[in-house]
C-alpha cells in the first residue's frame, strides 16, 4: 500500500501553504518595524517551504515510476508500459502536476533567492518575501485545494490511461520544465520591484540585483518557447514551428516585454533613466506569466493544448490574478509621482534612444499579440460569435514589426550612450550596408520578386553583417589595446567582457534564428504525395522511393511505417521512415513525421494514410529551419557568457553609497 | 531618502487608462469564463442519438437505445477510473430515483472503457444506481457520440433528438438549465 507517503505529501504541502502565509506576515511585521527576528523567522519559513515542496514534488515523481494507480493523478497519465523516461515527464504532463512543478520551481527559486541576496540586500528583504511568500500561497491555495495531484482513487485500476500519446515526446519532456522555469523566474524580478516601490528605493539596486534574474528567466522562456516550437513541427506534423495558436502567444507576451525589460533594466544601470518605465516592465512580464497561466489552465480560449478544464481553477487564477494586479499595478500607479528619471534622452542617435525604441516597438508587439489572442474572447463575449484570429493576421501585422527590431537590434550596440556625430553613424555600418545590398541584389537575381521576402532577406544579412562587425571590433580593440595576438583578444573579449560580448553573441543567435523563421516561413515548399511502393518523385533537389510498408510494435504502440529512400544525384543519401502509430491504451492515433536535417533544410514527410495500396503523404522542403534549432544554442552561450559576470560584487566595489545597511 | 528629485514634474496622464485597460482585461476574462469555454457546441445537438445497444452492467440482457423512445432520455457516461464520476453520484442517483418515480424521462448509465470488476467495486462503495448501465469497454459507443472527457451526459428530448451535451460532472445547476430543453421540469 502506498497510500500513507502521499498522503504525507498531501499534508506536506498544506503545512507549506501555511508556513507560506506566515512568512508573509512575519516578513510585513518584519518590515514595517525593522524587526530583525521576524525577518529570520519569516527566512527560514520561506526555506521550510522549499523542502516541503521538494518533498511532495519526489513524492508525485516516486508515484509515477512506480506506477502508484492509487492515485488518480497518476492513473490517469501513467501506464505500465510506459517507457520509464516518459512516466517521469507524465508527471507534468498534465494540470495537476505541472501545477505542482511550477509551485516546487517557485519555492526553490525564493529560497535561492532569499539566500543569495539575504546579506546584499537587508532593507529590501522583508518585502521581498513577503511577495514571493503571497505568491507562492497563491499557487499552493490552488493545488491543494482545487487541483490535489495526491487525490487517491479506489477501486485501484490494474492499469492507468497511460499518457497523452502526443505527450510521448522528448522535446516535450522538456518543453513544460523550462518554460515554467522562465515564468517562474519572472516572480524574483517581480518580488524585488515590489520592495523597490514599497521603499521607494527605486534606483539602481534593485536593477543591479535582479538583472540576472531577468536574463536567466528569459533564456529558460526562450528554451520553453523554443522546445515548444520543435515539439510542434516533428510530432503535429503542420510542416511548421509556430503556429500562433492561443498558449503560444501566452508564452510569447511575457517574452516580449521580458526583452524589452533586460534591455531598458541597461539604461537604468548606466544613465539611471527609465525608472518607471522599468518597474511597470517588470510588473507587466509577471501579469503576463500568470495570464499565461491563466489562459491555458481555465480554456476560456480553445487551443491544442488545453488542459483539462475546470471553471473553479479558472476562477480561481483569475481571483488571484485580478490580486496580484491590483497590487503590483496599483504600487506603480500610486508611487508613480515620486519616481522620476535623473536623465533624459538628449540625443536622437544615442544607445538611449535606441532602447527607448526598441522598448516601445516590443510592448506594441506585446500589445498586438494580446489583442490577437483576445480578441476571439471579446467577439464571442459580445456577439456569441465564435471566430479565430488566423496566422495571415499575426504573420501580417507581426514580420514586419519584428523587421524593424531586428534592424534596431543591428544599430543599438554600435551606437554610444548619450549620442554620436550624425556623420558617424553612416560610416559605422558601410560594411553590414554593403552586405545587405548585395544579398538583396543576389535573391532578385535568383527571381524573388515578393518584396516583404527582399525586406526580410536583406534586414537579416544587415543584422548578421552588423552583430558580426560589432564582435569583429571590440575583438580588434582589445587586440590594438592588450597587444599579443588575434586568440588572446578573443579570449579577453569573452572573459572581460561578458555582458557585451555575451549580448551581442544573443543577437547573433537571433539573427541566425530569423534567416531560419525567413527561409522555413516564406520558401517552404509542400506537396501530396499519392505514391505506391517503387514508386518514385521529386523534391527539391532530391528523389525520394517508397521502398515498401512495414507493421511494427512497440509496448505501448502498434505502428505502420513507410520505407523511403533518399537519393541526390544517383546517389542514395539516406532512408526516411514515417509512421502513423495507434495507441490501444487512449485509443488514439498519432503520426511521427519523418525528417532529414541539412544545413540548406529539412525534408519532411508527414505519413497521412493508405489508399488502396498506395500512401497519402505530404512531403515539405523547409529551408532553414534547423537554423532555427542553431541560433537557439548560440543564444544560450551568449547568455551564459553574460550570466557568468561577477556582476553584483563589482558594482558594489563602484558605487560604495549603496544606500542600504544591515537590519541589525 | 536619498532619491533625487525628479527633473521636470511628471505628468502621469497615462495612469487611469492604464487602470481602465486592466480593469476591462479583468472583466473580459471573467465574463468569458462564465461562457462555458468547453462546450465546443457538439455536432450532435439538435440531431438524432447515435443508436446503442450494450450488454448491461451486472445483469442480463441488453441496453438497447430503442426503449426510451417516446420519452426524454439522458445518457451518462462513467468509469470507475474517473475522480469527478464520484463528484455527480450523488446527483445521478437523485435524478435516477426521481425517473423510477415519476417516470416522465427515462436514464441510461454507458459504463466506459472500464472493467466490471472494477465497475462493480466502484459502485458497492458509491451506491448502485437506480437504473441500469450497459458495459462499452471499449469506448465504441462513446465514438458515437463524441466523447472526449469523463463524465458526459446527454440530454435528448422525446423525440429522439440531442438537445444538449454535458461534459464534466452532474450539478442541480447544469440540471436545471438542460433538463427543460428536453422537457423535463427542472
Amino acid at each position: 500500500m502506498e497510500l500513507p507517503v502521499a498522503r504525507i505529501a498531501d499534508f506536506a504541502l498544506a503545512l507549506a501553504l501555511a508556513l507560506c502565509l506566515l512568512a508573509a506576515v512575519l516578513a510585513v511585521q518584519a518590515g514595517r518595524r525593522h524587526d530583525a527576528l521576524r525577518l529570520v523567522a519569516a527566512r527560514n519559513a520561506v526555506f521550510a517551504v522549499a523542502a516541503l515542496v521538494t518533498f511532495a514534488f519526489a513524492v508525485l515523481i516516486r508515484a509515477f515510476v512506480i506506477s502508484d494507480f492509487s492515485l488518480a493523478y497518476v492513473a490517469q497519465n501513467s501506464n505500465l508500459d510506459l517507457p520509464l523516461i516518459f512516466k517521469l515527464s507524465a508527471a507534468w504532463g498534465a494540470h495537476e502536476g505541472s501545477l505542482l512543478m511550477w509551485a516546487w520551481f517557485l519555492a526553490v527559486l525564493t529560497a535561492a533567492a532569499v539566500a543569495l541576496h539575504w546579506r546584499d540586500h537587508p532593507l529590501s528583504m522583508p518585502w521581498v518575501i513577503a511577495t514571493l511568500a503571497l505568491v507562492q500561497a497563491g499557487f499552493l491555495a490552488l493545488v491543494v485545494l482545487l487541483s490535489n495531484p495526491f487525490a487517491t482513487l479506489a477501486p485501484v485500476p490494474a492499469d492507468g490511461r497511460d499518457l497523452n500519446p502526443l505527450l510521448q515526446d522528448l522535446a516535450l519532456a522538456f518543453h513544460p520544465p523550462m518554460l515554467y522555469l522562465g515564468y517562474v523566474g519572472f516572480t524574483i524580478p517581480f518580488a524585488f520591484a515590489v520592495a523597490a516601490l514599497v521603499r521607494l528605493h527605486v534606483g539602481v539596486e534593485w536593477v543591479t540585483a535582479v538583472r540576472r534574474w531577468t536574463l536567466f528567466s528569459w533564456t529558460a522562456l526562450t528554451t520553453g518557447i523554443v522546445f515548444g516550437g520543435y515539439w510542434a513541427y516533428y510530432e503535429l506534423g503542420w510542416g511548421g514551428w509556430w503556429a500562433w495558436d492561443p498558449v503560444e502567444n501566452a508564452s510569447l507576451m511575457p517574452w516580449l516585454t521580458g526583452t524589452a525589460l533586460l534591455h531598458s533594466m541597461m539604461a537604468q544601470e548606466k544613465r539611471r533613466m527609465f525608472r518607471l518605465w522599468n518597474v511597470f516592465l517588470v510588473v507587466a512580464t509577471f501579469m503576463l506569466t500568470l495570464l499565461g497561466a491563466f489562459l491555458v489552465r481555465s480554456g476560456v480560449l480553445t487551443s491544442v493544448h488545453s488542459f483539462a478544464v475546470d471553471p473553479a481553477r479558472g476562477a480561481y487564477i483569475l481571483v488571484f490574478m485580478a490580486l496580484a494586479m491590483v497590487a503590483g499595478f496599483g504600487l506603480v500607479i500610486w508611487r508613480a509621482d515620486a519616481i522620476g528619471s535623473e536623465a533624459e534622452v538628449e540625443n536622437p542617435l544615442s544607445r538611449e534612444a535606441g532602447l527607448l525604441a526598441n522598448n516601445v516597438l516590443l510592448l506594441i508587439a506585446a500589445l498586438i499579440v494580446m489583442i490577437g489572442t483576445l480578441f476571439p474572447l471579446g467577439v464571442e463575449v459580445l456577439t456569441g460569435d465564435r471566430i479565430s484570429v488566423a496566422a495571415p493576421y499575426f504573420n501580417r501585422v507581426m514580420v514586419p514589426l519584428f523587421l524593424v527590431i531586428v534592424v534596431l537590434m543591428a544599430l543599438g550596440p554600435a551606437v554610444p550612450w548619450r549620442g554620436m556625430p550624425v556623420a558617424r553613424f553612416p560610416r559605422q555600418f558601410r560594411l553590414p550596408l554593403g552586405v545587405a545590398l548585395a544579398t538583396g541584389a543576389a535573391v532578385l537575381v535568383l527571381g524573388q520578386r515578393d518584396a516583404l521576402t527582399l525586406v526580410a532577406v536583406i534586414v537579416t544579412a544587415f543584422a548578421a553583417a552588423a552583430v558580426l562587425a560589432d564582435l569583429g571590433r571590440s575583438i580588434a580593440a582589445r587586440r590594438k589595446v592588450a597587444g599579443g595576438g588575434w586568440a588572446a583578444a578573443v579570449l579577453a573579449a569573452l572573459v572581460q567582457g561578458r555582458r557585451r560580448t555575451g549580448g551581442l553573441i544573443v543577437h547573433l543567435g537571433i539573427v541566425i534564428m530569423a534567416a531560419g523563421m525567413i527561409g522555413s516561413g516564406l520558401f517552404q515548399q509542400a506537396r501530396t504525395l499519392h505514391l505506391a511502393p517503387g514508386q518514385a518523385t521529386r523534391v527539391h533537389d532530391l528523389t525520394l522511393t517508397l521502398r515498401g510498408l512495414e507493421t511494427v510494435e512497440e509496448s505501448n504502440w502498434i505502428g505502420r511505417v513507410a520505407r523511403f529512400s533518399v537519393s541526390r544525384g544517383g546517389e542514395v543519401v539516406g532512408v526516411l521512415s514515417p509512421e502513423v502509430r495507434f495507441y490501444p491504451v487512449r485509443e488514439m492515433t498519432t503520426t511521427e513525421v519523418a525528417i532529414r536535417s541539412e544545413l540548406a533544410g529539412d525534408l519532411y514527410i508527414f505519413f497521412g494514410g493508405e489508399q488502396d495500396g498506395a500512401i497519402v503523404a505530404q512531403v515539405y522542403w523547409n529551408p532553414l529551419v534547423g537554423w532555427v534549432w542553431v541560433g537557439w544554442l548560440v543564444l544560450i552561450a551568449g547568455s551564459a557568457l553574460s550570466l557568468t559576470e561577477p556582476h553584483a560584487m563589482r558594482r558594489r566595489r563602484a558605487a560604495p553609497a549603496a544606500q542600504e545597511v544591515p537590519a541589525e | 531618502m536619498t532619491e533625487a528629485a525628479p527633473l521636470t514634474p511628471p505628468r502621469r496622464r497615462w495612469r487611469l487608462p492604464l487602470a481602465l485597460g486592466l480593469a476591462l482585461l479583468l472583466v473580459l476574462l471573467g465574463v468569458g469564463l462564465t461562457r462555458d469555454p468547453s462546450h465546443v457546441p457538439s455536432a450532435l445537438v439538435g440531431r438524432a442519438m447515435p443508436a446503442f445497444d450494450l450488454p448491461v452492467l451486472g445483469g442480463e440482457g441488453a441496453l438497447v437505445s430503442a426503449e426510451a423512445e417516446g420519452r426524454p432520455l439522458i445518457v451518462n457516461f462513467w468509469a470507475s477510473w474517473c475522480p469527478s464520476c464520484r463528484d455527480e453520484h450523488p446527483v445521478l442517483i437523485d435524478l435516477g430515483l426521481r425517473a423510477r418515480m415519476g417516470g416522465e424521462f427515462a436514464i441510461a448509465g454507458v459504463n466506459s472503457r472500464d472493467t466490471p470488476a472494477n465497475a462493480r467495486v466502484f459502485l458497492d462503495r458509491e451506491g448502485h444506481f437506480p437504473y441500469a448501465s450497459g458495459m462499452d469497454p471499449r469506448g465504441r459507443t462513446g465514438i458515437d457520440f463524441g466523447v472526449y472527457g469523463m463524465p458526459e451526459t446527454f440530454f435528448v428530448d422525446a423525440g429522439g433528438i440531442v438537445r444538449a451535451r454535458h461534459p464534466g460532472p452532474l450539478t442541480p445547476r447544469v440540471l436545471e438549465r438542460y433538463l427543460p430543453l428536453i422537457g423535463v421540469a427542472p
